[in-house]
């Protein structure tokens, strides 16, 4: 045990004033009685002098697991103490069981031994609990076993604290003990591929198109034109029937993609158990732009507030990147940023958005659509002939009857959102982001 | 290592019970009625928790109030002589205290809602009795009931003022309850339109019936039968009934049109109220139905003391906070102490032998148990600010609690076999003599300290 500091918790003062207390009684009454039942107190001042100082030997270990699954006991016991580990990973709103197992490797027992697990602040514990007080001879263990609400980012747990008392509870040594095993969590783990819709602008790019063009995929055969290039000729038809023809390929384009975040209050409001809808909006958006932007697309962020927009305009550059990271991680911790353009609304944000988007732009819409604001939002992106795609978390999921009218509704919502031709990704939290982005959003389209 | 919770871990806060019982059986060796006096406490520390729950809770709790109240009042009017007397407000005070520990202590806001709760009460016993009070004196040789009934007198003119009285009555009480008791914001004109229309047909209703009656009385045939339904008790009962009823609604609304603006959400105003004054018109209802109109006056008093000066008391601790007051383990290690110091106080003090050993254990063991409740109230306060509750295993505590239980044993026998060795010697054993005894053992302490620091 390391920082370790003995303290004296009791002199048996309180002891003390309670027997002068009763022999004054005694005194002014007269009563023997009273004056014999003042040695009464004095045993509790003789009992501290009984205490001694502890002298704790514990080993801990710790498994982390998300969900309640834990890898087999080998991995742990080999791992070396205070030793750095990656840690398993999972994404935000996942549950991570934890069991800190405390083993007494002493010879003396332990009366009293309180353990404190050192939880990172950044994670909530939902369920059990990270303290244990128990008492443990020599050999024996007791085991923490709790859960935490995973957090984007990186955690490292700490050593845990440790306090001993001996049997009469006067003498405290305290302290942290290093643990063995897994000492950290990671929830930043990126979408492994975004697929893009059809959207494209007229620059080279890597989208495919519905256009022959410039490319590297067979697309159609056409009547020779004067000025087609000489390599572009079908040569073997010609040698056949003596006709010009000319191969085009299918055209590639680039393509532009805007990430729009629907935070208006609304995506508060529909907060259950889970994390709220804004939340998870914003960080399945941070791992989309980060995809999309190690994919090489101009990316950006809107973030659609009740009379707000905020923008970081579509781009690939690091500054683009950190200024969308930033504008994001505020959304998700409901902070104000600075050096991002916001535009106050005097009128409907919803019928302002589309008009402030690039023309050819693609649209990733991510809201929980448990109102018919986001459900216009589409009807006006779809109409104007953005390519648009929707990842709805799914917040409206509890038992209660208000909340499974509400999921009729969003249901109703998302299904009008699909008939509209927008690629809808309805997102049940207990499934990971990664895979709802990777199997649902579906293949490349073509324009 | 930081704050985890405040209440006691499950297995010390058992503990502590068990030493609390073991203090009640000591001073109930002295006055059994104390046994009574903490279950009352117990109930009453149970009751006033329930005023922290759901709306249907407080309801049942400000209808078992005045029962629980009283019955712990009849408890204390058993006891005879003053020591009596003060032993079994020992023992409500421990019982108040055995509760806190069992059900939790009740929170500001649940003191305030049982003062309301009681002094709702209080205040219809005080306007029933008034009404009594005021019938009584109209020099009428009347049961209350028939005064009540025929308070407008008999004849035409009674039941004419009967109806426009009973008419008004209804109609204040419908315009005193606030309209957000029966709308929502989106409804609010239509209803308040509705409930307009209600009051004005009301009154105009019981006008024109009241006059139309007269009317009709001037037909010469039909005056018999008007005459008949004049003097009908049972006309005249649901007249004030009606009247009753819509004073009642005017009353409650007036007090939810005070309340509800200053508040939060979890408004338990009608509950409270409701719950109080049904409580205590069942209970003297009841009381007058078993016993006889005799017990109405000292049970009356009796409710509007101990309710009003309770109901007060409990207001204010609610309203200024509950900060610096002792906690439930507090309350009961100091009532068995108060408990014990009056017992060894009024020990006979020419007891000798065995005899002394006698009058000196109940006193010992009341101390003893208030000096380890007292013991595992620290330690279970630090136990649970440092882990809490859930992370508390019962083992430790148990350690704990058999080792303050031996030092308190020890103490005990040491006390007693002390006190009896000393008037066995000495038959006059003097107090100056005692203490001398005393002031050798505290050296005796002090010096083992030192040496073994």
């Amino acid at each position: 045990m390391t920082d370790r500091g003995v303290h004296r918790l009791d002199r048996g003062e309180w002891a003390l004033v309670a027997a002068l207390a009763l022999a004054g009684l005694g005194l002014a009454t007269g009563s023997q009685v009273l004056v014999a039942a003042a040695t009464l107190p004095l045993w509790y001042v003789a009992a501290t002098v009984f205490g001694t100082r502890p002298s704790p030997s514990i080993r801990v270990r710790r498994q982390l697991a998300v969900g309640d699954t834990f890898e087999s006991e080998a991995t742990t016991e080999n791992a070396t103490e205070g030793g750095e580990s990656d840690g398993p990973a999972g994404d935000p709103g996942d549950t991570v069981t934890v069991r800190t197992t405390v083993e007494n490797v002493g010879p003396e027992p332990l009366v009293d031994l309180r353990v404190v697990d050192g939880v990172p602040d950044a994670l909530p514990v939902s369920s059990g609990s990270p303290r244990r007080c128990a008492t443990l001879e020599p050999g024996a263990e007791t085991t923490l076993e709790y859960a935490v609400e995973l957090r984007r980012g990186e955690h490292a747990f700490e050593d845990v604290s440790v306090r001993t008392r001996d049997l009469t509870g006067t003498v405290a040594e305290t302290g942290t003990e290093p643990v063995l095993g897994d000492d950290a969590l990671r929830c930043s783990s990126a979408v492994e591929r975004v697929p893009l819709g059809g959207g494209t602008n007229d620059y080279a790019g890597e989208v495919p198109t519905d256009e022959g063009g410039s490319g590297v995929e067979f697309y159609a055969v056409r009547e020779y034109a004067s000025g087609d290039p000489v390599r572009s000729i079908d040569w073997r038809r010609y040698a056949s029937t003596r006709d010009l023809a000319t191969v085009e390929y299918r055209a590639e384009r680039a393509t532009r993609i805007v990430c729009v975040v629907d935070v208006r209050s609304s995506q508060h409001r529909a907060a259950t158990a889970q994390l709220p809808a804004v939340e998870l909006s914003a960080s399945a958006a941070e791992r989309t732009l980060e995809t999309l932007l190690a994919a090489g697309h101009p990316t950006g962020i809107v973030t659609l507030h009740n009379r707000l927009l905020t923008t970081v305009s579509p781009g690939t550059d690091p500054e683009t990147r950190r200024r969308a990271t930033e504008l994001l991680r505020a959304v998700r911790e409901s902070e104000s940023v600075d050096g991002v353009r916001a535009r106050t609304l005097t009128s409907d944000p919803i019928a302002t958005l589309p008009r402030t988007l690039p023309g050819e732009a693609q649209v990733y819409l991510f809201s929980s659509f448990v109102d018919d604001e986001a459900l216009e939002l589409v009807e006006r992106l779809r109409t104007l002939g953005y390519a648009v795609r929707v990842v709805a978390p799914d917040v409206a999921h509890a038992d209660d009857v208000a909340t499974r009218l509400e999921a009729l509704d969003r249901d109703t919502r998302l299904a009008r959102a699909r008939a509209l031709g927008a690629r809808v990704v309805d997102w049940p939290l207990d499934r990971p982001l990664g895979l709802v982005l990777h199997d649902a959003i579906g293949e490349v389209g073509g324009r | 290592m930081s704050a985890a919770g405040s209440r006691l871990p499950t297995t010390t806060a058992r503990a502590v019970v068990v030493a609390a019982v073991v203090g009640t059986v000591a001073l109930a060796a002295h006055e059994p009625v104390v046994v009574a006096a903490v279950l009352g406490g117990t109930a009453l520390a149970a009751t006033t928790v329930g005023f922290d729950g759901s709306l249907r809770r407080v309801a049942l709790a400000s209808a078992l109030l005045p029962t629980v109240v009283l019955g712990t009042l009849a408890v204390v009017a058993q006891s005879a002589g003053p020591t009596a007397v003060v032993l079994v407000f020992v023992g409500v005070t421990l019982g108040l205290g055995i509760g806190g520990v069992v059900v939790g202590s009740p929170s500001s806001a649940a003191l305030r809602r049982a003062g309301i709760a009681a002094g709702a009460a209080a205040a219809v016993v005080v306007a029933g009795g008034l009404f009594a009070l005021g019938l009584e004196t109209s020099a009428q040789s009347q049961s209350p009931v028939d005064a009540a009934i025929w308070l407008t007198r008999d004849g035409l003119s009674g039941l004419f003022v009967g109806i426009v009285v009973a008419a008004l009555a209804v109609a204040g009480g419908l315009l005193a309850v606030p309209p957000a008791a029966f709308a929502t914001p989106a409804s609010h004109d239509a209803r308040v339109a509705a409930r307009d229309a209600l009051v004005r047909s009301v009154v105009l209703g019981g006008v024109v019936l009241a006059v139309g009656l007269l009317l009709v009385a001037a037909v010469g045939w039909v005056f018999p039968l008007v005459v008949a339904v004049a003097d009908s008790a049972i006309v005249r009962g649901l007249l004030a009934l009606v009247t009753a009823s819509g004073l009642g609604l005017a009353a409650l609304g007036i007090v939810v049109r005070r309340s509800w603006p200053r508040s939060s959400r979890e408004n338990a105003i009608i509950p409270i109220v409701v719950g109080g004054v049904c409580g205590i018109v069942l209970l003297l209802g009841l009381a007058v139905g078993v016993l006889g109109w005799s017990v109405v006056t000292p049970l009356s008093t009796g409710t509007v003391v101990a309710l009003g000066v309770g109901g007060a008391l409990a207001w204010y601790v609610g309203i200024l906070g509950k900060d610096g007051l002792p906690g439930p383990v507090g309350v009961i290690a100091g009532a068995l102490a108060a408990g014990a110091v009056v017992l060894g106080a009024l020990a006979d003090g020419g007891a000798t032998g065995l005899e002394a050993v006698r009058t000196g254990t109940t006193p010992f063991v009341a101390l003893a148990a208030s000096l380890l409740v007292y013991d595992l109230g620290r330690y279970g306060r630090g136990l649970a600010y440092e882990i809490g509750p859930e992370g508390a295993t019962p083992r430790p505590q148990l350690v704990r609690f058999a080792w303050s239980a031996t030092v308190a044993a020890v103490g005990v026998v040491v006390a007693a076999v002390g006190l009896w060795s000393a008037t066995l010697l000495e038959p006059t054993l003097s107090v100056p003599a005692t203490a001398g005894v005393l002031a050798g053992v505290v050296a005796v302490v002090i010096g083992v300290r030192f040496l073994l620091r």
